[in-house]
């Protein structure tokens, strides 16, 4: 039987281009993960603290950013050629767009990575948030910009697909895959469009001292405009999996086409007018924006709601076609054996825990008492780290022999895989959630205070860190694992039917859905006008305040820091070091300066 | 007893780690405090009341059952 692989070979090559880049992403970053989780538990310290903030960027960037991102675009390319039915418009389009992304990819890791070694002048320790006052080498953002455009290019080459399919089929409705791909990218190009504006016209000349300052309070605002939209970009990829493969996998179909559309197009409108719940503590803006974010937030619930019951609709629908019944033993009727499918349900379950605790995140007033401490990396290891990362691990075991023609190499291992995962993530996200509330901070390498204790409400903070370090662990080899899996599936030989790859009709067909859901210009024009509600007048008071480029001079570490170094040196000078020797402020910044020098 | 495939086993040992670790936390709102080693014994004995479910699903299994039915 003819698969993906057979029918369109070249698009198949760049989605398993795409996957590879993802798969290396996440090994390193995973890496990293595993080895700031036991430095900051105290477990086992390979790394200085000083070097904590490199691998800390470099885990949030290359998993949050470069793994989620080059799966979805594999994901995406596949979903747009398969369900159009017919090969892209240009490939060589294709492969520029993967080849910018690539090389922007490669410069941002390098500049980060540099920080880890003094000889090179060169680092890019900004956390995967790259907001100001933190300041990167030049290439890191450069690296970003790229990847960026990147993606709109990958953007416009599935719009072009559309275009032509269009052109033959001007009365059909869009396939509801392609329908995903194009209304998240819609979602896209509104929300990128906030980093794009703060990276070239404020980050690169900064980082290049062509400005000497920049506001921070707008090269934040102008991150989270785009940051909460991000996390919409790493979740529709697993949507389109969960609403399209998942109900496959159980042995099903799709409960409802029209209610999909509904959902996507409701992420459309409702996930960049919302940026501003991420600075509920900015001081800058006024609360009366912050409610207006908070309200909008609320809303976004009805959509994850949506799919929640679709989902789970399918999926029983699935189980009671195989043969379950009863409320609740429907359940055991599932095909838990194939990874695909155990991989995506757990992956769906740990999302509703992640949601709960988004719900708290999302409170204006209860975000204070969580705000900026381990509570935050627990959930999203949960929502973005789980629900997305591990979906696109399950998924991998269903997509790759399609475009590979091989089976997969091992699917008792997928399976003890994606559980391993999944038991190693409720150790480290709930222990994660637990020391947020007693206060534990996040993004540092020593989470202890001189003189204060942390307390524990139950059990202690030792047991706390252990679970961190344990769960940290078992993540890491699940990674290991997958990763073994992945490549050992690409060195085996093609086989005829590799695996069962149709998708069939949902219960609910697409006729049903209401035409005017399909006018995506329509729903651009409202999510534009949402936008410009929400964000004008935030955005216009915080220039006002402090002008577009602020008076926020650079903080630590870069080329461009020189001037300040040769300024503090010179005056330092002046007064004759060893003169001062043994007053603290006068060492500590001698200390300081020797620092940034290095 | 129902027949249990070792994959839904394994999934359902996963979920057992969920309730053994908040185990305490339930406990305590009650004004029931338990030390570290209760997490321990109740994990084991999930464990061991699954396994037991297991044990039999495959000595004595349903008579409806046919061969492999449950066994996705
Ligand atoms: C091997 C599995 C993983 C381990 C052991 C791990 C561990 C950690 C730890 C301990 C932190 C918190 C550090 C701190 O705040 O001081 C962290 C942060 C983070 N992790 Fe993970 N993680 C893993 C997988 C993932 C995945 C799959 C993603 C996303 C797809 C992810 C995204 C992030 C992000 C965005 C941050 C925040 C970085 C920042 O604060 O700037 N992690 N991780
Ligand atoms: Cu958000």
């Amino acid at each position: 039987m003819a698969t993906f692989v057979d029918k369109f070979p070249d698009e198949a090559k760049v989605v398993q281009a795409s996957f590879a880049v993802a798969f290396i992403a996440l090994g390193i970053g995973a890496l990293f993960g595993l080895i700031q989780a036991l430095h900051r538990t105290n477990v086992l310290r390979v790394i200085d603290s000083v070097d904590y903030y490199t691998l800390l960027t470099a885990h949030g960037v290359l998993l949050a950013l470069v793994f989620t991102i080059f799966f979805l675009v594999g994901l995406f390319t596949w979903a747009v050629t398969r369900s159009f039915g017919r090969a892209l418009p240009d490939i060589r389009l294709t492969w520029a767009w993967f080849g910018l992304m690539t090389t922007g990819t490669v410069l941002a890791t390098v500049a980060i990575v540099a920080g880890l070694f003094p000889q090179i002048p060169m680092s890019a320790d900004v956390l995967y948030t790259f907001y100001a006052p933190l300041q990167a080498h030049p290439i890191f953002y450069i690296g970003l910009a790229m990847f960026i455009i990147g993606t709109w290019m990958a953007g416009a080459d599935w719009f072009l697909a559309y275009r032509e399919w269009r052109g033959e089929n001007p009365d059909s409705r869009i396939p509801l895959q392609a329908f995903m791909v194009l209304t998240t990218m819609i979602m896209w190009y509104v929300s990128t469009l906030g980093v794009a504006v703060s990276v070239v016209f404020f980050l690169i000349p900064w980082s290049l001292g062509l400005i000497e300052t920049v506001n921070p309070l707008l090269t934040r605002t102008l991150f989270w405009y785009f940051g909460h939209p991000v996390v919409y970009f790493w979740l529709m990829p697993a949507y389109l999996l969960w609403y399209t493969v998942l109900p496959k996998l159980a042995g099903g179909r799709l409960f409802s086409d029209p209610l999909a559309r509904v959902v996507f197009v409701l992420f459309v409108l409702l996930s960049t007018p919302v940026g501003i719940h991420h600075q509920y503590v900015d001081p800058g803006i006024a609360e009366g924006f912050k409610f207006i974010a908070m309200t909008n937030t609320m809303f976004l619930l009805l959509p994850s709601l949506l799919t929640a019951f679709t989902v789970v609709a399918s999926v029983e629908h699935g189980a009671r076609q195989r043969g379950g019944e009863g409320y609740l033993s429907w359940l055991g009727a599932l095909p838990w054996r194939d990874p695909a499918f155990a991989g995506m349900a757990l992956a769906g379950l740990m999302f509703a825990a992640g949601g709960f605790s988004g719900m708290i995140n999302a409170g204006m007033n209860i975000n204070y008492l969580v705000h900026n401490t381990l509570w935050v990396p627990g959930h999203f290891h949960m929502t973005v780290g789980t629900a997305v990362a591990l979906t696109m691990m399950a998924g991998t075991y269903w997509l790759l022999p399609q475009l590979t023609g091989k089976a997969v190499y091992s699917r008792p291992i997928g399976l003890l895989q994606v559980i391993m995962w999944f038991i190693g993530m409720v150790f480290m996200s709930n222990a994660m959630h637990r020391a947020g509330l007693f206060g534990v901070p996040r993004r540092t390498a020593e989470p202890q205070y001189q003189n204060f204790d942390f307390v524990a409400a139950v059990g202690s903070v030792g047991e706390i860190r252990m679970q961190i370090a344990f769960g940290s662990l078992l993540l890491f080899l699940s990674v290991v694992l997958f990763l073994f899996n992945v490549a050992a599936t690409w060195a085996d030989d093609r086989v005829d039917t590799p695996v069962d790859d149709t998708i069939p009709e949902p219960l609910s067909p697409s006729s049903g859905a209401p035409l005017v859901l399909d006018n995506l210009a329509l729903w651009t024009g409202i999510a534009v006008l949402l936008v410009v509600l929400a964000y004008t007048l935030p955005l216009a008071s915080i220039v006002n305040d402090a002008g577009l480029l602020g008076g926020s001079p650079t903080f630590p570490v870069t080329v461009s820091l020189e001037w300040v170094v040769d300024v503090t040196v010179g005056a330092l000078g002046n007064l004759s070091l060893d003169s001062l020797a043994g007053v603290a402020p006068a060492d500590a910044v001698a200390d300081l300066v020797r620092e940034v020098r290095r | 007893m129902r027949r249990i495939s070792p994959a839904l086993f394994l999934v359902l040992v996963a979920f057992t780690v969920p309730l053994a670790v908040e185990f305490r936390t339930f406990a305590g709102f009650f004004g029931i405090e338990l030390p570290f080693i209760a997490v321990i014994v109740f994990e084991a004995v999930l464990l061991a009341v699954l396994t037991a479910i297991y044990v039999l699903g495959r000595i004595t299994p349903d008579e409806e059952e046919e061969e492999g039915a449950a066994t996705p």
